[in-house]
């Protein structure tokens, strides 16, 4: 690991969760920007350029979604931020609408523990840094 | 019937009767008779000079009168009564008249009277009266010679002459004969082909048998019916060919035509099922009379084929219930969404039925049509029948309420020009389109799935029709030709305003995305906390502790598991699961799912053994349903069986000649063999094990957590898949569920949500 910490953006709506995963990605030693709805969350993303996004779905003034496809067709950066959704919705045709815009992955929430989200996410990143 | 017996009886006795009419032979009878007649009056006028000379006017008189019973004698022999009487009668005559001549003294006139009535009595019966006239001829010429002393000279000069007239006569009644013989076998002739070609063209069998049952005659249709030909069966009991009910007729008949003395006119009718050679079951209508030639009695009967009408009858009576059941529950409408579907099919189907069967039976449908058409008329989709080139032959009440468009003014226009059809973002589906997509079949084989070809749009992704004010709604079409024989003539519509349906559907759609994300949001919650504190990033815990947030996330753990289950089920129920199958091979995907068993199978302690075939094919299926299958049914398998047990998977193709008898009638089959030696499932509850909710007593102990949901998602997924479901158990000794899927494979289905894989 670079003595630079890497960026994480958590986009999500729920208190309680926002919490648990940024203390959760912080005690593995990622720097973390907080979003509790989409508007947000896009606007963070195209300032603070993070390594890396979380993003829930379901949430208030822009769903995730929306905000995931505003960032790709954005201009002033945020068109390769690798994504991971996080969220609960499990229909098909939220899975196929977030893939067909770019996800590095969708994951279920309850079917995820925390340590095999923090696993993935850090799997993703070094993967970036191999390339 | 009556009728065709004495058409036989007229054609086979009476011949001469016939003949005797015919015009050109009475001309000749008239020409013999005329000629005769000319012949006595000559003599009797050639006598007079003499007679008045010689004799007295009593002679004369006399002769007048034996003219007179020539005459009597010609008329006599037109009925028929001929040979000896009348024969015995003439020579009573003749020799009363040489008595009366021996008596005036004069013989010379002798000849000249009994040689017409010689003649008149040879044309009643050449053969026999010939004879008679010689004898009479000879008396003729020797009194003469006896009484008035005639030289040798004259008596051979006027018997030589008169030998040859009455010879010449003789040849001319001959050739009359000869005319009316050779006539007559034409007649017969001509009159016996006509029957022939009657009886061998009649759709009817016609079958004549004697009185003792021999078979005389079987016509071209009886062979067909029965399968024997004429040669097989002529000469042959009856009872050999025709069922039982025929031989009581036929002895019935021939008793009371034997007691009537064979004059009984009665016709006999009955109906009889009757098994042809080839083992078809018939209905036959029989009607028999009996007749007689000679004394010699038989028995005709005619055999209708009356199957076919029966059963369209039948049919017909089937359809007519099942159409006016369905006008019944059609004005019962606005029930709900899945009843609307069954009843869309079944509407659709019985008025096809209806169509097909005016092509069936159109006198029948003729009678029916008032009746079908206020069916049609009062069914609750709208419904629009076209000719073959779309134009509106017929639409309904609710066509009219649902389009704007009045019966009036559609009639004959073309429909799909009519009322414009778009897709969901609005855009028009061309005319071509819509009669390709609806109307089409042109050219193809109509055998093909049994002549029924059914068009039905999605209800997930519909069209628009149009109103007549230019609105639009979406719709749920079922279209199908109407086929007749191999051609399509027209064209059935059913179509269902399907907004309310939409809008019931979007709303349990979003229900359940709803829920399945509020529900999990709060059981995410706390998993995640639970396993931050279990992981002691919090601070140290004290085993205690441990524990208790063992128990909570163990809970938290069968709370999702038991929401992803629910939601499952409800998407089952809902229809609206997405089926995406891909070609896959199935032992591999068994083997993914297997590897996730390995470590509790090992935890355990139990043995796990699989078997795969080396033949199985590639198959169509949904990885993510086909993953459900293999991961609930092992999971169970593993879950009730004890240490020490063991767990089996077996995989291969369905064989005709091995593996159960349920196995054997799957060989297009994939089978999945999943054995166990658990606990079993109780006999009693053997029946409800794939029910929604269901748990069998004994695995309530063994594992509290169960949703009871696994088996019904289970077996709603391969009935989906159109496969087979089923298992052996005994309690105590283990379980086998067995899973049958076609190779045919899984059919794409449309649906917005997935199941969720467990």
């Amino acid at each position: 690991m670079s003595d630079k910490k890497e960026k994480i953006l958590i986009v999500e709506d729920e208190a309680p969760l926002l919490n648990v995963l940024d203390k959760k990605f912080k005690q593995e030693g990622y720097e973390t920007i907080l979003a509790k709805d989409g508007r947000k969350g896009l606007e963070m993303a195209k300032s603070e350029q993070p390594d890396l996004i979380l993003l829930d779905i379901l949430m208030p003034k822009m769903d995730g979604l929306e905000m995931l496809k505003r960032l790709r067709a954005s201009v002033d950066g945020g068109r390769d931020i690798p994504v991971f959704c996080l969220t609960n919705l499990s229909e098909m045709e939220n899975i196929s609408e977030a893939v067909q815009i770019g996800v590095s992955g969708y994951l279920v929430k309850t079917d995820w523990k925390l340590d095999e989200v923090v696993k993935k996410v850090k799997e993703k990143l070094n993967e970036a840094h191999e390339e | 019937m009556r009728n065709i017996i004495d058409k036989i009886q007229e054609i086979l006795i009476n011949p001469l009767k016939e003949v005797s009419d015919l015009p050109t032979l009475r001309k000749t009878r008239l020409l013999t008779f005329a000629i005769l007649l000319l012949l006595v009056f000559n003599i009797v006028f050639s006598l007079i000079p003499e007679a008045l000379g010689i004799t007295s006017f009593g002679m004369l008189g006399l002769s007048i009168v034996f003219t007179l019973l020539l005459f009597v004698t010609y008329v006599i022999s037109r009925y028929g009564f001929v040979t000896l009487s009348t024969s015995a009668i003439i020579l009573a005559f003749s020799a009363a008249v040489f008595y009366m001549s021996y008596q005036i003294g004069d013989t010379d006139i002798l000849p000249y009277i009994v040689i017409p009535l010689l003649i008149g009595s040879m044309l009643l019966d050449l053969k026999y009266m010939r004879w008679v006239f010689y004898t009479i001829l000879a008396m003729a010429v020797i009194f003469p010679v006896f009484i008035e002393g005639l030289t040798i000279k004259d008596f051979l000069f006027g018997f030589i002459s008169y030998l040859v007239m009455i010879e010449g006569l003789v040849y001319l009644v001959t050739w009359n004969r000869e005319r009316i013989e050779e006539l007559h076998i034409v007649n017969v002739k001509r009159r016996e082909n006509f029957l022939k070609a009657i009886v061998s063209n009649v759709d009817e069998a016609l079958i004549t048998i004697n009185r003792h049952g021999k078979i005389k005659f079987w016509n071209p249709s009886a062979e067909r019916m029965y399968g024997y030909s004429q040669k097989e069966v002529l000469g042959k009991d009856i009872s050999e060919f025709i069922n039982e009910k025929f031989i009581e007729m036929h002895s019935r008949m021939v008793e009371r035509y034997v007691n009537s003395n064979f004059k009984s006119n009665e016709v006999e009718q009955m109906r009889m099922e009757e098994e042809s050679r080839k083992g078809k079951k018939i209905i036959l209508e029989v009607s028999a009379a009996a007749w007689s030639i000679e004394k010699k009695m038989y028995i005709t009967a005619i055999l209708h084929d009356i199957t076919k009408q029966i059963e369209i009858e039948n049919r017909f009576i089937r359809k007519k219930e099942e159409a006016e059941k369905l006008a019944l529950e059609s004005s019962k409408h606005l029930q709900l969404v899945e009843e609307k579907n069954v009843q869309l099919e079944r509407t659709k189907k019985a008025m096809l039925n209806l169509l097909e069967d005016i092509e069936e039976d159109k006198a029948i449908v003729e009678r029916e049509k008032a009746r079908s058409d206020s069916i049609l008329l009062a069914i609750g989709e709208g419904v629009v029948v076209t000719d073959r080139k779309d134009r509106i032959l017929l639409v309904n009440d609710a066509f009219e309420e649902m389009l704007g468009w009045k019966r009036g003014e559609v009639k004959g226009k073309s429909f799909v020009e009519l009322i414009p059809m778009q897709n969901e973002k609005g855009k028009d589906v061309p005319v071509k389109e819509r009669m390709k997509h609806l109307l089409l079949y042109e050219g193809k084989d109509i055998n093909e799935s049994n002549g029924r070809y059914l068009t039905r749009t999605s209800s997930v992704k519909p069209y628009y029709y149009i109103r007549k004010d230019g609105s639009r709604f979406p719709v749920n079409i079922t279209k199908t030709p109407i086929v007749m024989g191999r051609d399509n003539v027209g064209t059935v519509e059913v179509f269902r305003d399907i907004t309310r349906e939409r809008e019931i559907d979007k709303a349990k759609t979003e229900f359940v995305s709803i829920a399945s994300h509020q529900l999990r949001t709060p059981l995410s919650t706390i998993g995640w906390y639970t396993e931050m504190l279990v992981s002691e990033d919090a601070g140290r815990l004290n085993s205690d502790q441990k524990s208790y947030l063992k128990e909570i996330y163990i809970g938290n753990k069968r709370m999702i598991k038991l929401v992803n289950a629910l939601l499952n089920v409800s998407r089952i129920e809902m229809g609206t699961f997405g089926v995406a199958p891909v070609e896959i091979d199935i032992t591999k995907l068994a083997d993914d799912v297997v590897r996730e068993f390995l470590p509790l199978v090992k935890k355990k302690g139990i043995s796990f053994d699989k078997e795969y075939a080396k033949d199985i094919p590639k198959i169509k299926l949904d990885t993510k349903l086909t993953r459900i299958v293999f991961q609930n049914i092992l999971s169970n398998a593993v879950k009730y069986t004890p240490k020490g047990g063991k767990v089996t998977l077996d995989i291969r193709m369905g064989d005709d000649s091995k593996g159960t008898v349920k196995e054997r009638q799957l060989s297009k089959n994939v089978i999945i063999k999943i054995s166990d030696t658990g606990c079993g499932i109780p006999e009693k509850q053997k029946d409800k094990i794939f029910t929604k909710l269901f748990r069998a007593d004994n695995v309530k102990e063994i594992d509290p957590d169960g949703t009871g949901l696994g088996l019904y998602i289970v077996k709603s997924i391969v009935d989906n898949a159109r496969g087979k479901i089923w298992f052996e158990s005994e309690e105590n000794k283990g379980t086998t569920f067995f899973v049958a899927i076609p190779i045919t494979g899984m059919k794409k289905q449309e649906g917005t949500k997935s199941l969720i894989g467990g």
